[in-house]
């Protein structure tokens, strides 16, 4: 070959890849990794799934808003809310934090502190030891809230079945720089990085895309489940879920949740010692939420709730299992979105209408 | 602009090339060189316009005192003498450097020694300073003893602006340079070096967007969050930055080579393979060559021939003040003066080692270069001094050996192989697993730097398919557009 002839060559394959690109994006993929198609909707991204796209942008419509803890100036706190992606406006969309709908319902400030990163390079940590730094921190004090709300998605409950370290604490001065959980509080990360009209998610669109048409195979992230009712506005009557749903089930059994239960009954009793109340709300997976709509399931049964329902609390138990599937069951669309594995504001103001503080 | 951004490689260049090479078949060269010139311009105001200015001045005061040093022998009455302009020039580039790079390392000082409170002026370091300042300085120093012969602005403004090289080097000779952009072949394009060029570009452009800023995250982690970091943590933190920044460097070296040979122009090589030197004057024959090339011929020789007598002691005391001078040049903060005078001295010991004609298994060799220059780049990333020494604790295990919930793993546990899944979950959360670090690494030490595999290069399907999939692969994972790391210094 000739060096000319071998330019030629590579600026050829340079032009099919950046027209290809353009299709492609113009097509398809723009409508899931372009913030100009709006917010939320990660399992249509993860899955490569346009289809099931709901457009939405974020905005508040509520009186009363909570504050961030960066934003916290050292004002009297009713209730401070810890959590994972659910606690931090993970859905997206309409009043995507469930903890406006407690201030405005029941006229709170609420604070939410999210969820520490781990000392190092380690990850985050659960709600429950970010809880412990606060208080052994000095920090709970200071802000001295009447009520707490600990929260996590059930598919990650596991992190608190473990015996926890009640004395667990970081400096009082890195308390503030351990880095929250912002990944979902408007920092640069939370509107994801600026998608170019090249990128590797055309590549992957077209080989999933290929996939599910030849042989019927999603994305390994998420799976897609055929429904007997219309629940959703956009792919009415599919469910698309995250695979962890059902990755997690074998791992809730009696002892791990009397685990979790005996650890947030010694929070709470170290939370009643300063007068202050404990609410825990697991948050219901969607594909147990929808599990009794799907046609011929073969998927296991979640038992979380059946199980957690019967231990003894010292605590106040929120069951967003019951109530959002007495929501499903009137036949209410979207209180999960179909592209999200995170509940809806539909969701969010369910609870917290049935739910109260005082 | 930076080179691993679409605007660059999709349009910037594309149009740059074309234009050239079409004003050169009209044999239009002067303004195919003044187009170079304009773009390279155009390149260095995308950052920020604010500082054109300032890169122009430097220039032309430059180019002012370098004529008046060519001139100055042929004119019959000389009112200032030779030597006295060279140092207003040299005084002048260093008080430039100095106000931009040192002035609020300077009032730091002077506030921590005599309990001041002088206000920082919180200056923002001009894009590329260090490196085009130096390179003018190194043309006076040769305008000064009588190397200079093409004096044309607009080449010398070219050779210091030529946007390949312009933010991080490699670092230029005007001798080297100057004639380039004046030969009649070099205005023809030229399908091999096109060839070329392209197969170093995509090849730095890997490094960087593929190797090096996968291991940013890391890094950042490691240097600039964690309070404290065990002995895993922290060489996975150490480790990762030494690769990150060969990777991202070269890299970058590799893609200024390839774009100069687009327009026929050669560059000077920058790096072959450092981290396989077996002594750290090897290492310095390796790393950063411009900068070793620099420092030799404007820094150490100036030294030696400032003492009466030359002896081994002198040449020892240059080599140690030559490096502490080059730490400093790379940043305003005591953590480069401590790399810099820890590299000088280790010089030292090479050369004295050398000197007694001691040797060493080339093993063993590699080993101590590698581990020094490892621990020496801990210095030259840490923010301060505190940050350093905390990931050197973390090194040599002052913060235990493992993460905390694997350190609690139970016999039984051990037994029962959790203790491996959690070693592998710990390791795996710190964004890069040892596996990867140990295959980069791996990679580092064996695979031919790309030097070697550009001489080697033959235009064949086999090379197309190559360059396709790394250029394509490469592409399609820059959507998130970072800064190399040298552009700081």
């Amino acid at each position: 070959m000739k060096f000319r002839r071998f330019i030629y060559s590579f600026v050829s394959v340079l032009i099919a890849f950046v027209v290809m690109n353009a299709v492609v994006w113009h097509c398809w993929t723009e409508k899931i990794f372009s913030p100009a198609y709006g917010d939320g909707g990660d399992l249509s991204r993860l899955g490569y799934l346009p289809s099931f796209k709901l457009q939405r942008k974020n905005h508040f419509d509520l009186p009363r808003r909570h504050i961030s803890l960066r934003e916290y100036s050292g004002q009297p706190v009713d209730l401070l809310t810890v959590g994972d992606s659910f606690s931090n406006g993970g859905g997206g969309g309409k009043n995507r934090y469930y903890q406006d709908y407690i201030a405005t319902l029941n006229q709170m400030t609420v604070l939410n502190v999210g969820m520490f990163k781990q000392e190092g390079t380690r990850p985050f940590l659960d709600p429950v030891q970010t809880l412990l730094i606060l208080i052994n921190s000095g920090e709970f004090d200071r802000i001295a809230p009447k009520a707490v709300l600990l929260s996590v998605s059930v598919k990650q409950s596991d992190l608190l079945a473990h015996p926890m370290d009640l004395s667990r604490t970081a400096p009082v001065e890195k308390v503030r720089d351990i880095g929250s959980y912002e990944y979902y509080e408007g920092s640069p990360a939370a509107d994801g990085n600026p998608f170019s009209f090249i990128s590797t998610g055309n590549l992957q669109y077209l080989y999933w895309t290929g996939l599910r048409y030849l042989a019927g195979k999603t994305n390994k992230s998420v799976a897609l489940a055929p429904l007997n009712r219309k629940l959703f506005t956009v792919q009415d009557d599919t469910l698309l879920y995250y695979r962890n749903d059902v990755k997690h089930i074998p791992r809730i059994n009696k002892e791990a949740l009397e685990q979790i239960n005996d650890n947030l009954n010694q929070v709470a009793e170290l939370l009643a010692k300063r007068g202050v109340k404990l609410y825990f709300m697991p948050c219901v997976d969607k594909y147990d939420l929808y599990s009794p709509y799907i046609a011929n399931n073969k998927q296991p049964k979640n038992s979380f709730f059946d199980i957690f329902r019967q231990l003894p609390k010292q605590y106040t138990f929120i069951d967003t299992k019951e109530i959002l599937s007495e929501k499903v069951a009137q036949g209410v669309r979207d209180i999960y979105y179909s592209d999200e594995t995170h509940w809806s504001w539909k969701a969010s103001a369910s609870i917290f209408e049935k739910v109260r503080f005082k | 602009m930076l080179f691993n951004s679409y605007q660059f490689i999709f349009l910037f260049l594309p149009v740059t090339l074309a234009v050239y090479f079409l004003l050169n078949k009209y044999r239009l060269t002067v303004a195919s060189n003044a187009w170079l010139l304009l773009t390279s311009l155009v390149f260095y105001s995308w950052w920020n316009i604010k500082y054109l200015p300032l890169i122009l001045v430097s220039i032309l005061f430059n180019y002012t005192v370098g004529y008046l040093l060519v001139e100055h022998d042929s004119v019959k009455k000389q009112v200032v003498s030779k030597k006295n302009i060279f140092l207003f020039g040299l005084t002048g580039n260093l008080a430039f450097l100095g106000y931009f790079k040192y002035m609020d390392f300077f009032i730091g000082n002077l506030n921590s020694v005599f309990n001041a409170d002088l206000p920082l002026m919180q200056i923002i370091l001009p894009l590329g300073i260090s490196f085009f300042t130096i390179t003018q300085i190194a043309f006076l120093v040769d305008c000064y003893e009588g190397l200079v012969e093409d004096r044309k602005l607009l080449s010398y403004s070219l050779f210091v602006t030529f946007f390949p090289h312009l933010l991080a080097g490699p670092i230029l000779h005007h001798k080297e340079m100057m004639p380039q952009f004046e030969a009649v072949r070099n205005k023809v394009l030229n399908y091999r070096n096109l060839s070329l060029g392209l197969f170093l570009f995509f090849i730095g452009l890997f490094k960087k967007v593929v190797i090096a800023d996968q291991l940013a995250l890391t890094v950042k982690t490691g240097f600039d969050t964690a309070v404290e970091l065990n002995l895993v943590e922290a060489w996975l933190t150490s480790l990762s930055y030494s690769l990150q920044l060969y990777f991202d460097f070269s890299g970058y070296s590799d893609m200024a080579v390839g774009v100069g040979l687009l327009f026929n122009i050669a560059l000077p090589i920058n790096f072959n393979s450092p981290y396989k030197a077996t002594n750290i004057i090897d290492f310095w024959k390796r790393w950063h060559i411009s900068l070793t090339n620099f420092i030799t011929t404007y820094l150490y020789a100036p030294i030696m021939r400032s003492f009466s007598k030359i002896t081994f002691g002198k040449s020892m005391l240059a080599t140690f003040l030559a490096m502490f001078v080059a730490g400093m040049w790379h940043g305003a903060g005591w953590t480069f003066v401590i790399w810099g005078a820890l590299h000088g001295a280790a010089l030292v010991v090479n050369h004295v080692w050398k000197r007694r004609k001691l040797k060493l298994p080339p093993l063993l060799g590699w080993l101590i270069t590698f581990n020094f220059v490892n621990a020496g780049f801990v210095f030259f990333r840490a923010k301060s001094v505190e940050d350093a020494l905390k990931v050197l604790k973390g090194m040599v295990g002052m913060n235990g050996v493992l993460p905390g919930t694997i350190a609690e793993v139970t016999m039984a546990e051990l037994v029962h192989s959790k203790f491996w899944k959690l070693l592998l979950a710990n390791l795996q959360a710190t964004n890069v697993t040892l596996g990867t670090m140990l295959a980069i690494l791996l990679f580092t030490l064996t695979v031919k730097n790309s030097i070697q595999l550009k001489q080697q290069f033959k235009p064949s399907w086999k090379s197309l398919v190559f360059l396709a999939l790394i250029s394509v692969y490469t592409l399609s994972n820059l959507n998130r557009v970072s800064e190399f790391l040298y552009f700081q210094f």
